[in-house]
């Protein structure tokens, strides 16, 4: 019993709270109807900036938990600025969704690699310390209490505010939303600074939590786990939330667990497996016409001016 | 009434040019506080754009708007709407997906982002009431009829305080009853001080709620009328121009004799989905003979797209069977229907049939089968034929189609597809963007066709022209065949009333 | 040393850069069918490393080397030819995952794709370090080198190139202009990538046009791997995810967007792509004692990528559009 308390409290909460906060940017975002194939490059580089900012703080303000979480919070707004950027472009140009996905992926790896190592070059220099967040019972009490808060906003968000409605409605028909007077960018503009909120979050918390340190690299694939989970959630966030606590434990747990026989050069890749396997479930699923259905706009290109 | 004030909107010397075609040619309108407008034109005489340069959806190329007095630029609809001007477009400009009261919420630009759903809901439930009807605020769009969607556009325009109400072709198709409630709110309007531009092409609806009529040909204003002045000879003079059209209804060409009695399609029980997952055909049973042309009619997003698109097997059936001379083809893809010799003439060929990054010529290639192995020189001469024969105004048969205007995109798409039309062609709202000239050639070229032997299902929600084209006309609504009848044995109020059912 | 002095030995020393140049337009050729027909190949990684698995398979692990061996030029062409065909089908194998989940489940290809480079790498390592793991390695972990037979002709005085990869890159961008410029099917895919619901309406089912552009894109790049491992690497080394690949999938993909999706500007793209990755190198083998080992060519490469990517797309748009300035009196 008290090995299954230790598990959530001390184990599972770091990796817990990064994944589902990205996957809660993520469900924002999506259904704003931007096809967000860029997350693994904002995970990674707010990982980056996470660690970098960390570093600098601590430099100015002294080692301590203050440094740390004005890191975090700078990191939120790093990454939420980048996001709006990359939801406005998306929708302003003309462009095919896949291509600016993938530029700004790219973009977001090898900007997070010098980032990152700019971080580590005052580091070797100054030596100084970073008060990273430890793992206490009760720490990880409050976490929970706050991730769940978090998802339950989220959802008041999307589903009880008009910001929310208007975020839903371009995700479906951008095109009839324009004719009532919502300009599409700026919604998505909106939607892409709150998603990419809590994409930062998670991106700064698998640093300065999960793993207390920064390696080139930093993040890879971990944006594609937290995408699969929002996906697993229908992008809905509550359900994302729960969904979380499982694959957030198979994703911990997976690569370690010798039993299921797997020689450990493959049991690496188990969660890249699972979450494949995961969105391929979500997609078989038939849930047209409900809440969980997929945004209709999600990928499409969106014109402006265009005679009807 | 008086009009001696300054007129509460102003719009002088529009041009709006679409390329290849000028839809608005220096239009001037003035529209006076508490006065309902008709614009009155065919289809085509650019009174739909004039609605929407008005309302922010276009810009236009010169001339210039005044609200009040004051001279305005709109370059989005929210600005036309922060000027109380509120377009109601024939097809509702609501997202399916979302409830009633959301879609509200969206338009109300008073509501701040963080305003809560919850606070619209009732305010959403009074309006309606006191408009006269009662629609669940928490139902979703999809789930709504016509008339109800078009309730809910009103209210939103009550709620944002209109001003100015620009009413497209709404009314035109409903039945008496609630036409009656429309004009009613139309009243209510105009008692509040309010005006109303009301956008129809019927002469008999024009002259029963119009203070004033302004009749558009072509693009520009012929004249405007004040209601002293309304005679429905002169009007339609004034709309026809030397024309001898004695009524909208006749015909250029006849209908062309029935075919020799052979099926080359049949759907028996046909129920299909709509993109969002709703039903929108509902047990359509019809029958395609050889040589006939079988018109569909119906108004707007009543099944007429996800028919077409069953047709040339673009979208499954969820229940029932299609077959194609005799062979069942249900569910079984574009490629089978293609290869029976089926063509598709739809709106937007851009979207459907046509790649618009790519070549004339690797259109035409796409849809003729060639073999493995594609060579360019004799099919460039073969696009420079059909480029001859319909018309066609390309820089290069290697030229993007998107670099096209519409009509010459549309030119391409009866080219390409009449040739494929072996045994059938499906026409779905073909003449949206063809000039008149070009409409006219292309419905002798649809009858044409049937007359040598292929079978025409001709989709549209113009009544008129179905009933020039047709040997039978059926009537569509909420995805169910209305009514069929032999293009002798019905008139056009038949078929109105039997659109809005 | 300058910054200038590096960049003109990077660009004098061509035999450095003729091996990258090659294994970059190869691949970005196969990214480019890719990309016509609207699948993101970003797994060309991955389909590299298992058309080396497949190479390495078939020369190490099968009869068919004893069948082939001594049988004079035509045999060994042969068994050659066989080895690389291979690998282009277990290229075809990594790339038709996620073109099947794309076609019949409406599973975005990119997350899969990217996935999947790491399970190849994984599996790759399984069998370095397992299976396959080599007797003659002098304890370290890799496989054993492939038999001289397989092994590709060195070309005298260019010792980065090979007889054979030079032949096959020819083929390859020959093939590509032929399928895309051509045929059928290259117009069906140009269909696909610009709108599909246009060529369902032609009467063809562009699930079945996804898997071929998915499959022709996976077996272009699955041969660049098994020719890597014939010519170059001779063996399979264990953590192949360490940029032991040269991350050639990756840095390919900036080789096909520089192109302009048009076959006849490869060989430019690669070269560029080239020069920088080894200009990358060099500042960075330059630079190793004033900067920690992570700004590396990699990253330099990746924002390059980036960066080009979105300048390239705003360009496009600005040249496709007018845009239309309104002045508010």
């Amino acid at each position: 019993m008290s090995e299954v308390l230790n598990w959530f409290t001390v184990a599972l909460a770091p990796a817990y709270a990064a994944y589902t906060l990205a996957a809660l940017g993520n469900a924002v975002i999506e259904r704003s109807g931007v096809l967000n194939i860029a997350i693994d490059g904002f995970f990674v580089l707010s990982s980056a900036f996470a660690y970098t900012y960390a570093i600098l703080l601590s430099q100015v303000l002294g080692s301590g938990p203050l440094a740390t979480y004005i890191a975090i919070a700078l990191t939120a707004l790093t990454t939420a600025v980048f996001y709006s950027l990359f939801t406005t472009l998306n929708t302003a140009l003309p462009v095919s969704q896949g291509a600016v996905g993938l530029s700004f992926m790219f973009a977001g790896y090898g900007l997070g690699a010098v980032v990152g190592n700019i971080g580590r070059l005052v580091f070797s220099i100054q030596r100084v310390r970073v008060d990273y967040l430890g793992v206490t019972g009760w720490g990880s009490a409050v976490a929970y209490v706050l991730l769940v808060a978090v998802a339950i906003l989220t959802h008041l968000l999307l589903y009880r505010l008009r910001l929310g409605v208007l975020i839903r409605a371009v995700g479906e028909d951008p095109r009839v939303v324009s004719q009532v007077g919502v300009n599409v960018t700026h919604t998505r503009f909106l939607a892409g600074l709150i998603g990419g909120l809590a994409v930062g979050l998670g991106g700064a918390l698998f640093t300065l939590w999960r793993i207390g340190g920064w390696s080139q690299g930093q993040g890879l694939n971990h944006g594609w786990l937290a995408y699969a989970i929002s996906i697993a959630g229908w992008r809905y966030p509550l359900l994302v939330a729960l969904v979380s606590v499982f694959f957030s434990s198979l994703y911990v747990l997976l690569p370690h667990i010798q039993r299921l026989g797997l020689p450990i050069e493959i049991s690496m890749a188990v969660p890249y497996i699972v979450s494949v396997a995961v969105m391929v479930l979500v997609s078989l699923a038939p849930r047209r016409g409900s809440i969980l259905a997929e945004p209709r706009a999600l990928g499409r290109e969106y014109f402006r001016e265009e005679r009807a | 009434m008086s009009f001696l004030h300054t007129p509460i909107l102003r719009v002088f010397n529009i041009v709006k040019r679409f390329p290849g075609v000028t839809a608005l040619n220096g239009v001037s309108l003035e529209l006076y506080q508490g006065e309902v407008h008709v614009l009155l034109g065919e289809n085509g005489s650019g009174k739909s754009t004039l609605a929407k340069v008005i309302s922010g959806i276009y810009l236009p190329d010169s001339g210039s708007i005044e609200v009040a007095g004051r001279q305005v630029v709109f370059s989005s609809p929210a600005d036309a709407i922060r000027y109380g001007i509120y377009y109601i477009p024939q097809t509702p400009s609501l997202v399916e997906s979302l409830t009633v009261t959301e879609n509200v919420l969206l338009a109300l630009r008073s509501y701040s982002l963080l305003a809560g759903v919850g606070r619209v809901r009732e305010v959403v439930r009074e309006v309606a009431s006191k408009l006269g009807t009662r629609v669940d605020p928490d139902t979703k769009v999809s789930e709504l009829s016509y008339t109800q969607r078009q309730t809910v556009e009103l209210a939103k325009a009550v709620l944002l305080g209109a001003r100015i109400l620009i009413v497209d072709e709404v009314t035109t198709y409903l039945p008496r009853v609630v036409r009656e409630f429309f004009y009613n709110y139309v009243r209510q309007v105009r008692e509040g001080g309010g005006s109303v531009i009301l956008i129809t092409h019927k002469i008999s609806e024009a002259v029963e709620v119009a203070d004033r009529i302004t009749i558009l040909r072509v693009g520009t204003v012929v004249r405007t009328l004040e209601r002293g002045e309304f005679n429905v000879e002169l009007i339609r003079k004034l709309m026809f121009g030397n024309r001898v059209t004695s009524s909208t209804v006749e015909q250029p060409g006849g209908p062309t004799p029935g075919g020799g009695g052979e099926e080359v399609a049949r759907l028996e029980n046909a129920w299909a989905r709509d993109d969002s997952g709703n039903l929108a055909l509902r047990g359509v049973t019809l029958s395609i003979m050889r040589g006939e042309v079988l018109g569909v009619v119906g108004i707007a997003g009543n099944g007429q797209r996800e028919l077409a698109e069953v047709l040339v097997g673009l979208r499954g059936l969820v229940r029932g069977r299609y077959y194609l001379r005799g062979a069942d083809v249900t569910n079984r893809g574009t490629g089978t229907v293609r290869a029976a010799g089926v063509g598709f003439i739809p709106e937007a060929p851009l979207y459907y049939i046509f790649s618009g990054d790519l070549s004339l010529v690797e259109n035409v290639a796409i849809a003729s089968r060639w073999g493995p192995v594609i060579r360019w020189d004799s099919l460039a001469s073969r696009v420079r034929k059909l480029v001859d024969t319909y018309g066609i105004s390309a820089a290069s048969p290697r030229a993007p189609v998107k670099t096209l205007s519409g009509g010459n995109i549309m030119r391409l798409a009866v080219a390409r597809e009449l040739e494929l039309s072996r045994n059938m062609l499906v026409a779905y709202n073909a003449t949206r963007s063809l000039d008149e000239a070009f409409s006219e050639y292309f419905l002798n070229a649809v009858r044409d066709l049937a007359q040598r032997g292929t079978a025409v299902v001709y989709i549209s929600e113009s009544v008129d022209e179905v009933l020039a084209v047709s040997n039978r006309v059926a009537v569509i609504s909420s995805g169910r065949i209305v009514g069929l009848f032999d293009r002798e044995g019905v008139n056009r109020d038949t078929v109105e009333r039997l659109m809005v059912m | 040393m300058s910054f200038l002095e590096t960049l003109y030995q990077t660009l004098i020393s061509y035999t450095g850069l003729l091996e990258p140049l090659i294994f970059l337009a190869m691949i970005g050729t196969a990214i480019s069918i890719g990309f016509y027909g609207s699948f993101w190949n970003v797994g060309a990684e991955g389909q590299y490393v298992m058309g080396m698995v497949g190479a390495l398979f078939l020369t190490l692990f099968s009869p068919l080397v004893p069948l082939f061996e001594g049988g004079g030029t035509v045999l060994t062409a042969l068994l050659k030819v066989l080895v690389v065909l291979f690998g282009g089908l277990l290229g075809v194998l990594w790339s038709l995952v996620p073109g099947v989940l794309k076609a019949y489940v409406r599973v975005t290809e990119v997350p899969v794709l990217l996935l999947m480079n790491y399970v190849a790498y994984s599996i790759s390592d399984y069998l370095t370090a397992g299976p396959w793991k080599g007797r003659y390695t002098y304890g370290y972990i890799r496989t054993d080198l492939i038999p001289e037979a397989a092994r590709l002709t060195i070309i005298p005085g260019l010792e980065m190139l090979r007889y054979e990869v030079v032949v096959a890159l020819v083929l390859v961008i020959a093939f590509a202009y032929v399928l895309l410029e051509r045929t059928e099917v290259g117009l069906r895919i140009k269909f696909l990538g610009t709108n599909p619901v246009a060529l369902r309406a032609s009467g063809y089912d562009e699930r079945v046009v996804t898997l071929t552009t998915a499959a022709l894109s996976g077996f272009v790049v699955g041969v660049a791997g098994a020719l890597r491992l014939l010519g170059y690497d001779y063996r399979l080394p264990y953590n192949i995810g360490d940029g032991k690949t040269g991350f050639y999938g990756y840095t390919a993909i900036l080789v096909a967007w520089l192109s302009f999706r048009d076959v006849r500007y490869i060989l430019p793209s690669a070269l560029i792509v080239a020069v920088l990755t080894s200009f990358g190198y060099r500042m960075q083998m330059l630079l190793k004692d004033l900067l920690p080992p992570g700004i590396s060519a990699y990253a330099i490469s990746l924002i390059l990528m980036g960066v080009t990517l979105v300048v390239y797309s705003i360009f496009r748009v600005l040249r496709d559009y007018s845009m239309r300035l309104v002045v508010k009196p």
